[in-house]
């Protein structure tokens, strides 16, 4: 009986609520960096800043998943640059909508909601991996082939835009 | 009389065996969070994605892992169910005797169609279970899952805010184990690989 309450306890403390989130906004709460400062090791895609001399978009990969089912995007902005710069938004033409957006986690419950800071520091990054920062990208208007490659356009709030390309993989993708 | 012998040695060995069994169930060791006895969670009874009814009954023989999400959860459900698939990976033979369900907390949006498409885009085994509204709710509740459907945004589009983990019986159709997020593909393909000896 202990066993069970204590089950009960650890699985009440332990639950989670993903809560949805307004698409395309960013607000400035918290800093994101503290939580996206751990390894992922989806690193595949070879892809460089190009309009933008100090900003890079690196590793970006989609989960393909069957049309309309929406996935999500993720990758690794680095700055090299003198100022900080902030992701303001992400287009791709095979969405019609693509929104940033976070999983946050307090006390072992987890919440999805808008990105609330998506600042890159100066000689900093940032890291948009599963569970965490994620492009959501809904309203596919075409089918992804499993090992392709998609256009994505990164724009920041200097007005600098960065564009990139973004492997799409298979649904059952695990990033460590 | 030698009769009556045979039969209380076999009441005998028969409750021994029952008692192993319980104890097995009471005393194993899981990464996961063990619940093994709980008054909730010991069935569902809901469709999969080809339109077979199912119960727990059904898997008799398997170790069922439960996942609850739904598919416009463009995040944690499909990071979830790949990290599901990674363990069947990893069980290697052993994943025959195991099934991953996926029962949508968002039956208005989770067609059958949908479902059929998006459970096995993961693994070929893996199957999506639904209900209607009420079915849906009432499975939530008996699993302590929590779920609110957000208000629609301007589009029509809206969220259902849940709770992660998952659930695993064991092959006997005994809820065991609550699997947090938290737990690597090798932890959960452990506990699983020891619920399939109980």
């Amino acid at each position: 009986m202990k066993r069970i309450a204590f089950s009960m306890l650890m699985l009440y403390s332990a639950s989670s609520v993903y809560a949805a989130s307004v698409h395309g906004q960013h607000g400035s709460a918290a800093s994101a960096q503290n939580q996206d400062k751990t390894a992922q090791s989806a690193n595949t895609s070879q892809d460089k800043a190009s309009n933008s001399k100090t900003l890079t978009v690196s590793g970006c990969w989609i989960r393909s998943l069957p049309k309309p089912v929406p996935s999500a995007a993720y990758f690794v902005i680095k700055n090299s640059g003198t100022n900080d710069a902030e992701l303001t938004s992400l287009a791709m033409s095979e969405f019609d909508e693509v929104s940033l957006h976070q999983t946050t986690n307090h006390g072992g419950q987890s919440k999805m909601v808008m990105a609330h800071n998506t600042l890159i520091p100066v000689a900093g990054e940032l890291k948009f991996k599963p569970g965490s920062y994620h492009a959501m990208l809904e309203k596919p208007n075409q089918a992804l082939t499993i090992g392709s490659q998609v256009k994505a356009e990164f724009a920041f709030d200097s007005g600098e835009i960065v564009t990139a390309t973004c492997d799409v993989k298979p649904p059952n993708t695990v990033s460590e | 009389m030698k009769k009556l012998y045979r039969i209380i040695g076999v009441i005998l060995l028969a409750t021994a065996l029952a008692g192993c069994q319980q104890d097995n169930a009471a005393t194993q060791e899981f990464a996961a969070t063990d619940i093994t006895g709980g008054p909730w969670g010991g069935n569902f009874q809901l469709v999969d994605h080809n339109g077979q009814l199912r119960t727990i009954a059904d898997f008799e023989g398997k170790a069922v892992v439960v996942f609850f999400g739904y598919t416009n959860c463009p995040d944690v459900c499909p990071t979830t169910m790949a990290k599901l698939a990674s363990v069947m990976e990893q069980l290697g033979s052993d994943a025959e005797r195991v099934q991953v369900l996926m029962v949508t907390l968002d039956p208005k949006r989770d067609t059958p169609e949908i479902l059929k498409k998006y459970a096995p885009a993961f693994h070929p085994s893996f199957l999506g279970l639904r209900g209607n509204e009420q079915q849906t709710e009432s499975t939530a509740k008996e699993f302590k899952t929590l779920r609110t459907l957000q208000s629609p945004d301007e589009n029509g589009s809206y969220t259902v805010d849940h709770s992660g983990g998952t659930y695993a019986y064991d092959p006997h159709g005994r809820l065991r184990l609550y699997i947090n997020d938290q737990h690597s593909v090798e932890t959960i393909a452990k506990d699983i690989r020891a619920l399939l000896k109980t």
